[in-house]
């Protein structure tokens, strides 16, 4: 349980919350094991739970396409937050359907180097400090001529199971280029360094939000992490966007540049 | 074979070494420049295979990623000046995914100078000839794509 969330406040807040809209999307306890679920209105929320970590904006996203015109109340992390808002951006969820309830992470649930481990909008609880992983300085140390040679010992290992992917908060298309054979050859492994990992970072680029999923997903442990912060990082030095923030900021690498 | 013979023939090697290289042009500006070079029997190095593509916009990160996998030691991409895109602004795309595919390379810790944009107009004939001379001498500088990175 979280450690910085009071529980039973958290509860009494959803309940009021819960009381004018159709449903509360969080994670219920059950028989067999923690499950994401949508809480009745009448629900008295003795089930709540939660951790662990599950794709909440994805589960928004899929109710909302089923039930277009229901109003949900929504349990956020920090990431969950950052998630849909890149989503309502990309026109996949409605924001204005939605009540957005935030609790921070404590840091023993923080093994997801989250950088940002509290939503813009903090209900319940305090926020506690995020820390930038210390394999990204590492990796900035490392020469320039060694760093192939290190993606080369990670990238070896990976099986293809796209779980980086599937586990990826903002990641929505119907049709992945991943899995397109114009770009990634099938069949094949490990697969290429530049047409997989590569084209996955470049397709991340202003989208990442940071929530260090994929690489607490991988079997193959490979710090993904690296890869889609310092681009992201390029991205708002470039740019000066960050993913996540605000629906207003609109995609960058997707729009023309005003000013050449 | 001995071991002065052997290092004999990788050096014979790497003097032979001749960059391969893809162009994408784009049909307005780039690709009738570069016509223009060779009506005007200008001799460049021929090392590029130029594909002509309707606007440098159409250069998805994705297509010069597999264009390097399917063996370029370079990619260079040609585009219309800014202001004068032939569909107003699609280089004003180009000019944000092609630098920041060059950081991405650098990230990886592949060379980002193995991939080029520069504006080249219908008149500058002389200019694309120095583009992908330039080009072709700093890809031959570099040496061949590391392998496992092609196919």
């Amino acid at each position: 349980m979280s450690a910085v969330v009071d529980i039973d406040a958290l509860r009494a807040l959803l309940k009021q919350k819960l009381a004018d809209s159709d449903g509360l999307v969080a994670l219920r306890n059950t028989p067999s094991g923690v499950l994401p679920h949508v809480f009745d209105p009448q629900d008295d929320l003795a089930d709540l739970a939660l951790m662990p970590w599950y794709r909440a904006a994805t589960l928004v996203r899929q109710l909302q396409h089923e039930k277009p015109e229901a109003r949900l109340v929504v349990l956020v992390r920090g990431c969950d937050e950052r998630a849909l808002i890149e989503m309502a951006k990309r026109n996949q969820v409605d924001l204005d359907k939605l009540t957005l309830v935030g609790i921070p992470c404590s840091s023993e649930e923080m093994d997801c180097f989250c950088e940002r481990p509290a939503p813009g909008k903090i209900d319940i609880g305090e926020a506690e400090p995020g820390k930038r992983p210390e394999q990204i300085d590492q990796y900035l140390e490392m020469p320039q001529e060694e760093r192939l040679a290190f993606w080369r010992t990670h990238v070896d290992r990976c099986i293809k199971c796209y779980g980086c992917r599937n586990i990826c908060p903002v990641c929505f298309c119907e049709e992945c280029a991943l899995e397109e054979e114009s770009w990634v050859d099938h069949a094949l492994l490990p697969p290429p360094l530049v047409t997989f990992h590569i084209i996955r970072a470049m397709h991340m680029a202003e989208r990442c939000i940071r929530c260090g999923q994929c690489e607490a997903a991988c079997p193959a442990d490979i710090p993904l992490t690296i890869l889609y912060r310092l681009i992201s990082e390029e991205v708002k030095d470039k740019f000066g966007y960050e993913s996540g923030i605000s629906v207003d900021d609109k995609p960058v690498m997707a729009l023309k540049e005003e000013n050449p | 074979m001995s071991e002065a013979a052997n290092s004999m023939n990788a050096e014979a090697v790497q003097e032979k070494f001749e960059p391969k290289i893809i162009g994408y042009l784009c049909n307005w500006c780039s690709y009738a420049g570069s016509d223009l070079a060779g009506t005007s029997r200008m001799v460049h190095e021929p090392n590029v295979r130029i594909v002509r593509v309707m606007c440098s916009a159409r250069v998805d990160p994705d297509l010069v990623l597999r264009t390097f996998r399917e063996g370029a030691d370079g990619v260079i991409v040609l585009g219309c000046h800014i202001g004068d895109c032939h569909y107003t602004d699609g280089n004003h795309r180009t000019i944000k995914r092609i630098p920041m595919l060059k950081k991405l390379l650098e990230i990886s810790g592949i060379e980002p100078d193995r991939l080029h944009l520069e504006w080249v107009s219908a008149s500058e004939g002389e200019k694309f000839v120095q583009e992908i001379n330039g080009f072709v001498e700093r890809i031959r500088k570099l040496g061949p794509l590391p392998k496992g990175l092609k196919r």
